[in-house]
């Protein structure tokens, strides 16, 4: 009876493995509108397999004529809006506001390193404070272009970059004209890194009717995410809190970018913009004075779907960190962006196929010849260990990168050094208990270091990290598992 | 520590190695592969599908013994990047020429540039490992202080990583002065090399300490 059952025992392992291993290296077919399609997830794969996008940045070198509000010392304090432009931009608000001649604000002082030349001066018209003049206004001023930029530039990409848990990437930057190169994953945060990349960062608070800067990142101390949930919707907000000075100017701010409601029953409001890259995130003005000097800001519409939150909430949480750390000194512009197919896959997979498979050969026909049917018995179970492997690669999201093959590779020696143990003990008389057991103790107390190795590395942040580390555990994982099945 | 004769040359010599391996770093730096190293690359989209390895044969011609790294751009293989890590005129003029001849295609000199591509700093290909390296060595020092805690644990601790860091500069060197290309994944096998390693001496080690209790 028992004799029977061990048979049973060793069929029902065999099928297993024929199975995981059919499914695992074969694929899982199902015919779906007539068309037999592969259902197993498949590999997530690094740039180095699976291809990266090159994308190139060059230095902005565009230059606009521009008519600008400057202070008594020529620095740049805003660019004047045009009459039409605002009349067409106000009617895009709730309230509409004529403001024709507005009054600016209390002095502000704002600096802006991208006003340049002053190439004509008209003194004559003068706008609250400010005279306005017309300038060319520089992407990049020539001041600035220099190495100790571009080195501050590429730092801050590589942060941002890294902000989003996005370390698998190559950045290559020229010293002499400061183009940046830098090769990204092609997948789904591309294009947050894309926009991660290109923003400058700057931050304006602007007069909506004028165009003149009230407040800028000098003025900015912190920037964090709220949310708040009111009839079961969720709204994000941008919280910004401002140094001492900034926060009387937001006082100062709050009072006078209001509605008021005129003699003749009409409304007049004077609204602010805030604006990041030129791009305003909202227009608004305000209902009561702001004494703490802490701004709300709305970022995106109410939801109840917690997805739409969920983006609106990393979009908030993106414009945060980049108003929490430095701005880029310098504007880039993207001049080509090209999809780079890896040439491992094409090259050398096939060759790498074929030497895998021969060394797996080698190792199955050594265990046959050492330990006969036993050795057969091993190595069913080691082959069923890597199509296993495999399988917890695939759904567990790890990243198949050139080190994490390396990773897999040393997983599977581990595992079939434990096989080896386990037949020597086998050969040496021991029960099949006694042997795995003593197996099991010698090598987990040998691989405490690999187990150590393993799990700070699955902690890290980094992916490419991370992918070696869980490739390794959950490689040691199945390694446990396997040999309590086999021992029960 | 005293060491036997053999020993003692083997020291002799990997220290030797190590220090041919410095020199040649330090006269010819580190053999970067071409693609993370300054390069120059042209990139021709020939708007029909290309056989790699054609395209290989024309800049063995062109490029003569200079190492050329040809990369497919795009996803409908009609279009290569290649790079070389100079590229002069006259290469340019007749690779076009050939890639003419050989596609059909109406390239001009004057319309294909060579583009420069800085470095890749190895500074920034090896960060991201710095800190996990760093986390893991503490805790498994901390592991080997445990289990040789009524040895004299500073001394074999000590013996552990010194012939750990010997192997591992004495295959640095043999990697700069064979001047391999160096590629990230050498420095993570070097890694597996000293994981290796390390289990090896922590379980010689244990079992010399278990033969002396004996």
């Amino acid at each position: 009876m028992e004799k029977c059952l061990k048979s049973i025992k060793v069929i029902c392992v065999i099928l297993i493995v024929i199975l995981s291993s059919v499914v695992a290296f074969g694929g899982l077919y199902f015919k779906d509108k007539g068309i037999w399609n592969n259902v197993l997830k498949d590999f997530k794969l690094g740039m180095e397999l699976k291809g990266h996008r090159e994308l190139h940045y060059v230095l902005d070198d565009s230059e606009e004529e521009k008519e600008v509000y400057v202070d008594s010392d020529g620095n740049y304090k805003g660019e004047v809006i045009k009459e039409d432009e605002n009349e067409a931009s106000t009617s895009e608000t709730t309230d509409e506001a004529e403001t024709s001649n507005p009054e600016t604000t209390d002095q502000v002082e704002t600096s802006n390193p991208e006003t340049t030349d002053q190439t004509e001066t008209n003194k004559n018209e003068e706008n609250g404070e400010y005279k306005t003049e017309t300038r060319t206004i520089k992407a990049n001023e020539d001041a600035n272009i220099n190495i100790s930029n571009f080195e501050k530039c590429k730092k801050s990409i590589q942060k941002r970059l890294e902000s989003i848990n996005l370390y698998e990437y190559n950045i290559r930057q020229d010293t002499v004209t400061g183009e940046i190169v830098i090769e990204l994953p092609d997948d789904e945060n591309l294009e947050i890194a894309e926009s991660l990349i290109a923003t400058i960062g700057k931050f304006e608070i602007i007069d909506s009717q004028t165009g003149v800067i009230l407040l800028d990142n000098s003025y900015l101390t912190k920037a964090t995410i709220l949310t708040s949930t009111e009839n079961n919707q969720y709204q994000s907000y941008m919280q910004l809190e401002f140094t001492d000075e900034g926060k009387e100017i937001i006082k100062k701010i709050s009072k006078e970018y209001v509605e008021t409601t005129l003699d003749d029953g009409t409304t007049d409001t004077k609204t602010i913009s805030i604006e990041i890259d030129g791009q305003a995130i909202s227009r608004t003005y305000f209902s009561e004075e702001l004494t703490q000097g802490i701004l709300q800001i709305p970022i995106g519409q109410a939801t109840t779907d917690p997805e739409e939150y969920t983006k609106n909430a990393e979009e908030v949480s993106r414009i945060a960190y980049l108003l929490n750390n430095e701005k880029l000194p310098l504007t880039y512009k993207l001049s080509s962006d090209n999809f780079i197919k890896s040439p491992l896959i094409e090259q050398y997979m096939l060759i790498v196929l074929i030497v895998s498979l021969v060394v797996v050969c080698i190792a199955i026909i050594y265990l046959i010849i050492k330990y006969k049917l036993k050795g057969l018995y091993a190595s069913i179970i080691n082959i069923g260990y890597i199509a296993l492997l495999t399988l917890i690669i695939r759904y567990t999201n790890v990243l198949v990168t050139l080190n994490s093959l390396i990773a897999f590779v040393f997983a599977i020696a581990i595992n079939y050094i434990f096989t080896i143990k386990v037949l020597k003990n086998l050969k040496n008389n021991n029960s099949k208990r006694t042997a795995l057991l003593n197996a099991m103790k010698e090598l987990y107390l040998s691989i405490i270091p690999v187990c150590i190795i393993a799990i700070v590395f699955t902690l890290m942040p980094a992916t490419v990290i991370s992918s070696i580390g869980m490739t390794l555990f959950w490689g040691l994982i199945l390694q446990a598992v396997l040999s309590l099945i086999v021992l029960i | 520590m005293k060491l036997s004769g053999n020993k003692k040359i083997v020291l002799l010599g990997v220290i030797l190695l190590i220090i041919a391996g410095i020199v040649v770093v330090a006269l010819k730096g580190i053999n970067v592969s071409l693609v993370f190293q300054q390069h120059e690359s042209i990139s021709l989209l020939i708007g029909k599908q290309i056989n790699i390895n054609e395209i290989q044969e024309i800049c063995n011609e062109v490029f003569k013994n200079k190492k050329v790294v040809l990369k497919k751009v795009e996803l409908f293989d009609d279009s290569v990047s290649i790079i070389a890590q100079s590229i002069t005129d006259e290469e340019k003029s007749n690779l076009i020429q050939k890639v003419n001849e050989k596609y059909s295609t109406e390239f001009k000199v004057e319309d294909i540039t060579i583009e420069k591509v800085s470095n890749v700093r190895v500074r920034d290909m090896v960060r991201p490992y710095i800190l996990p390296i760093i986390i893991s060595t503490v805790l498994i020092i901390i592991y080997m202080v445990i289990i040789f805690k009524n040895q004299k644990f500073v001394k074999i601790i000590g013996k552990i990583f010194g012939i750990i860091l010997l192997t591992e500069l004495a295959l640095a060197s043999i990697i700069a002065i064979s001047r391999i290309p160096l590629l990230p994944i050498m420095v993570n096998l070097m890694f597996v090399i000293a994981i290796i390693e390390l289990i090896f001496l922590i379980n010689k080690e244990t079992m010399i300490i278990n033969s002396e209790k004996k």
